[in-house]
């Protein structure tokens, strides 16, 4: 048995420039990541630098930003406390239809996001099979709200938690949970003292693609949330509307979108790597 | 011992826990598992068998882990099982204390919290369970060890740990799946002495499975013998090594073993062949033959007081201590244990023919059991 | 082998999309060339049209007339808002002509150089489309200003939003909308779900919707329209193709098929 930080550290000691990868996989890496980084660079490039500072301390960018952050961070709230058990359900019970519901719960995955969106109005709109009453009976309703746009993130951002969750807990050891039900653990405290601990790590992992998928949210906000300043327009739904206006604009939203992902990105790898290489 | 039971907070010292009794069977797909094993407090009962033969099916059932198909399992005046009456007690209620094979000791939590976790599973707070935790790592020599993580200890401590870990809970009934197997072959010496001991000390029945016969007969004080999901031989160490019942007992204590029909001292074995054993009853028997007793001659010997003499044909040799194992193959295959000098003078290869004899006293020859 | 050959012309379209952008008069002209520039030249290949939302059903039908009469011709219609349309030419999209509903974002493009004139063709007048149950009880303009009255608008720069807010400034009411369209026909549509209690859309958007919503007439001294300018565009792909579609839409057949669908001559 190798610990995962010893591993880890065995992958570190092969480090590139030990071994020279083959022409044959060697281009079309190196095209593969121009690709990816290219898009990013132009944006850079064409960043209007000098009027950046103004551009984003334009009030409805802010707005717009703020009202991003906290639908991502509400959606993936959501996704956490219904997708986790989820994860769990599918993972660990077996009852018939298992194929379909996870294929049913991964669906979003590949639907594209204004179906989704559609989908979303014909469920929770105000006219929706479910929506109507909420009207009725309680007032509710989501679309054009705030709440609407954090409904259409978890739709389309929660599957990205689940599929991730759900694979460290089919991978993870049952041996552990078994070997807890013997000293005396429920089974919620196998979940919560031994389960959860263990795929921690999984579960930060699916949190983070979770909060980026519904951070850059389009088209299933605009088709069921609607895009009004304040409420709705995110600022991905921002950045749409400015290209038409003013496409400089647009392009310093695009950075602040692409500052916010890579700051998180990198906070969390950090935390993450911290954790991993902890005896 | 008393220390042991009033150590863990809010549980009065009990009387000494009753004994196991198992009558189940437990169907897991095509395969199916018949047993009728008991445990008396206190007794060490090893329940060997080879790989796929049911061993961990029946751990399992009775920790709980696979719920039983028919019968009932019984400690003490605690029904864990019964199938005619739909009681089924779920792991985490029953008084059963595992040590895994690979022991399965939380990687994320120290040896301490490791050991600590049923006293935290009973509500106890992390203050007090690390004392009965302290108290058990004391006992078991791991103090050192207190907070390191699985990870960094070697396979004795962990397994040591896992012991802890199990006893901590204050089980009535201890169970331990392949006790030693992972342990190479130092740490083995090392550790069979310790958890004799340790075993000797838990008041509660202990029953243990593995394919291991050294394992069993060292840790055993009854041995079980699984087959198939079925209990082919219960006896003492003693009793299982001389008189093998089947032929996966005899490989296992290196016996040849022979089933035959004995008349008047003689045995027509199953297969051909005759063997002389004046101390066979008439009727089924079976012929046990230890490998040592065989003589092996490169020419026929005429001068032999032997009263079995047979001609074979050596297939396979190999080394096993300070001798040499034969098998070679005539109206039965037989194993003879030779020197090697002896292999060296006789030039004993592969597929030369040898004369073997046996004295008809080196013979063992009991009834056979009844099948099923 | 079939991967390599499919690469193979993936990167070959790469090559001429690639050169289209550096150098379109190159490609123009040699179209113009095979048309050899005259006005009664044969019209070939395909014309793309890049038309404003609201003219979703009116150009449709148009394009189907127009490839009736020119056979062997097929006619690419492109709809959205015509902010955005103007946006995606000045971008460079290959587009033959032009259809905007608003005479801004006609202007954008002759601002960009995207083509030399343009002519009006039809305008438009706004109407408010309810669903058809009229669930706020919609009578006019002062309902939508209403407390709890959801509205849909198209967006500010979109043609149908910049003449929803000089609707709303001539008769004196302020609106507060629950979203902003990007386009009229997603204005539309949410009415037709039913999802908002009215939105502000063409009279053309309502006819064409039929059944789907009702529509209630703005007053004629409140009511504003727009002029809908079309261009046959500089860096057209297709331009005799472009010259021939924009003259079908201002002949006396073309304008019959607008004003069938509703619009009134300009």
């Amino acid at each position: 048995m190798v610990s995962p930080a010893a591993a880890r550290r065995i992958r570190r000691d092969r480090a590139p420039g030990r071994t020279r990868p083959p022409m044959l996989l060697a281009a079309p890496a190196l095209i593969g990541f121009g690709f990816l980084v290219l898009p990013l660079l132009a944006l850079l490039v064409r960043a209007p630098w000098r009027g950046l500072g103004r551009l984003l301390s334009d009030s409805q960018v802010l707005t717009a930003l703020r009202l991003s952050l906290e639908c991502a961070s509400a959606a993936t709230a959501a996704s956490l406390v219904l997708g986790v058990p989820l994860a769990w359900v599918l993972a660990r019970v077996r009852f018939p239809g298992l194929a379909l519901v996870r294929a049913l719960v991964t669906l979003p995955l590949v639907l594209p996001p204004v179906v989704g969106g559609v989908a979303l109005l014909m469920a929770l709109g105000r006219n929706g099979i479910v929506g109507r009453y909420l009207d009725e009976w309680f007032g509710v309703t989501l679309p054009f709200t705030t709440a609407g746009v954090i409904v259409a993130e978890t739709f389309v951002a929660m599957p990205f938690l689940v599929v991730t969750v759900e694979g460290a807990l089919r991978s993870s050891d049952l041996g552990l949970e078994e070997a807890a039900a013997t000293l005396g653990a429920s089974r919620i405290t196998v979940f919560g003292r031994v389960t959860l601990p263990l795929i921690g790590p999984s579960v930060l992992a699916g949190a983070v693609l979770c909060w980026a998928r519904a951070l850059g949210e389009f088209g299933a906000t605009i088709t069921f949330a609607g895009n009004y300043p304040g409420t709705t327009r995110t600022l991905t739904l921002q950045v749409y509307n400015t290209l038409e206006t003013d496409p400089q604009a647009a392009i310093a939203l695009g950075l602040v979108l692409l500052l916010v992902a890579v700051l998180v990105l990198a906070a969390l790898r950090d935390r993450w790597l911290r954790a991993g290489s902890a005896p | 011992m008393t220390d042991r039971v009033t150590s863990i907070a809010g549980r009065p010292p009990q009387p000494v826990s009753g004994a196991l009794h198992v009558c189940a069977t437990v169907e897991r797909g095509a395969f199916r598992l018949d047993a009728d094993v008991g445990a008396e407090p206190g007794e060490v009962v090893g329940v060997l068998g080879p790989n796929g033969a049911g061993k961990s099916t029946l751990l399992r059932a009775i920790a709980g882990l696979t719920p039983v198909t028919t019968g009932r399992i019984v400690l003490g005046e605690d029904v864990l099982d019964d199938a005619d009456r739909g009681i089924f007690r779920r792991p985490e209620q029953r008084p059963v204390g595992v040590v895994f094979q690979n022991y399965r000791l939380f990687p994320h939590l120290t040896v301490r919290a490791n050991v600590a976790f049923a006293a935290r599973c009973r509500g106890m707070r992390r203050g007090p369970a690390g004392h009965v935790a302290d108290g058990w790592l004391r006992r078991l020599a791991l103090t050192d060890f207190a907070d390191r993580k699985p990870a960094q200890l070697s396979g004795g401590q962990a397994q040591r740990v896992a012991l802890a870990r199990a006893l901590a809970a204050d089980p009535d009934l201890l169970l331990l799946d392949e006790p030693l197997a992972a342990l190479d072959v130092q740490t083995h010496a090392e550790v069979q002495g310790e958890l004799r001991a340790h075993l000797a000390d838990f008041p509660g029945p202990t029953l243990f499975v593995t394919h291991d016969p050294i394992e069993a007969l060292l840790l055993a004080s009854r041995i079980v013998i699984l087959e198939q999901g079925l209990i082919t031989q219960q006896g003492t160490p003693t009793e299982i090594t001389s008189r093998p019942r089947t032929p996966y007992v005899a490989r296992l204590v290196g016996m040849n073993l022979y089933a035959g029909h004995a008349s008047a001292g003689v045995v027509a074995l199953d297969g051909g062949g005759v063997l002389v054993a004046p101390d066979a009853a008439d009727g089924r028997v079976l012929v046990a033959l230890r490998p040592s007793a065989l003589t092996v001659y490169a020419e026929e010997p005429h001068a032999s007081s032997a009263r079995n003499i047979w001609p074979a044909s050596i297939t396979a040799l190999a080394p096993l201590g300070d001798r040499i194992r034969l098998t070679a193959v005539g109206a039965q295959t037989v194993f003879a244990d030779v020197t090697a000098s002896a292999v060296a003078e006789l030039q004993l290869i592969p597929g030369r023919p040898v004369w073997l004899t046996a004295k008809a006293t080196d013979l063992v020859a009991y009834p056979e059991p009844m099948a099923g | 082998m079939a991967g390599a050959r499919r690469i193979a012309a993936l990167v070959a379209g790469l090559g001429l999309a690639v050169a289209g952008c550096a150098s379109s008069g190159d490609s123009s002209g040699g179209s113009s060339a095979a048309g050899s520039g005259s006005s009664g030249g044969a019209i070939s290949g395909t014309v793309t049209v890049f038309a404003a939302a609201s003219l979703t059903e009116a150009f449709t039908t148009l394009a189907h007339a127009f490839e009736t009469a020119h056979h062997g011709v097929s006619v690419k219609l492109n709809f959205a808002a015509s902010s955005t349309l103007a946006q995606q030419i000045n971008q460079g999209a290959p587009a033959d002509v032009f259809a905007s509903a608003s005479p801004k974002n006609m202007q954008q493009v002759v601002d960009a150089g995207g083509a030399s004139s343009s002519s009006n063709f039809v305008k438009n007048v706004l109407e408010i489309a309810v669903p058809p149950s009229n669930p706020a009880r919609i009578a006019g303009l002062a309902d939508l200003a209403r407390s709890g009255v959801k509205v849909a608008l198209c967006q500010p720069q979109v043609p149908c939003g910049s003449v929803a807010a000089t609707v709303f400034s001539n008769a004196g009411v302020e609106v507060k909308p629950v979203t902003l369209e990007q386009d009229v026909k997603s204005t539309l549509t949410k009415v037709e779900l039913n999802e908002v209690d009215a939105g502000l859309v063409y009279v053309t958007d309502v006819r064409t919707a039929g059944s789907k919503v009702k529509g209630i007439v703005i007053p004629a001294d409140v009511n504003a329209s727009t002029e809908y300018p079309i261009a046959a565009l500089r860096h057209a792909p297709n331009s005799v193709g472009a010259q021939a579609f924009t003259a079908f839409v201002l002949s006396a057949a073309g304008q019959a098929v607008l004003v069938a669908d509703g619009f009134e001559k300009p």
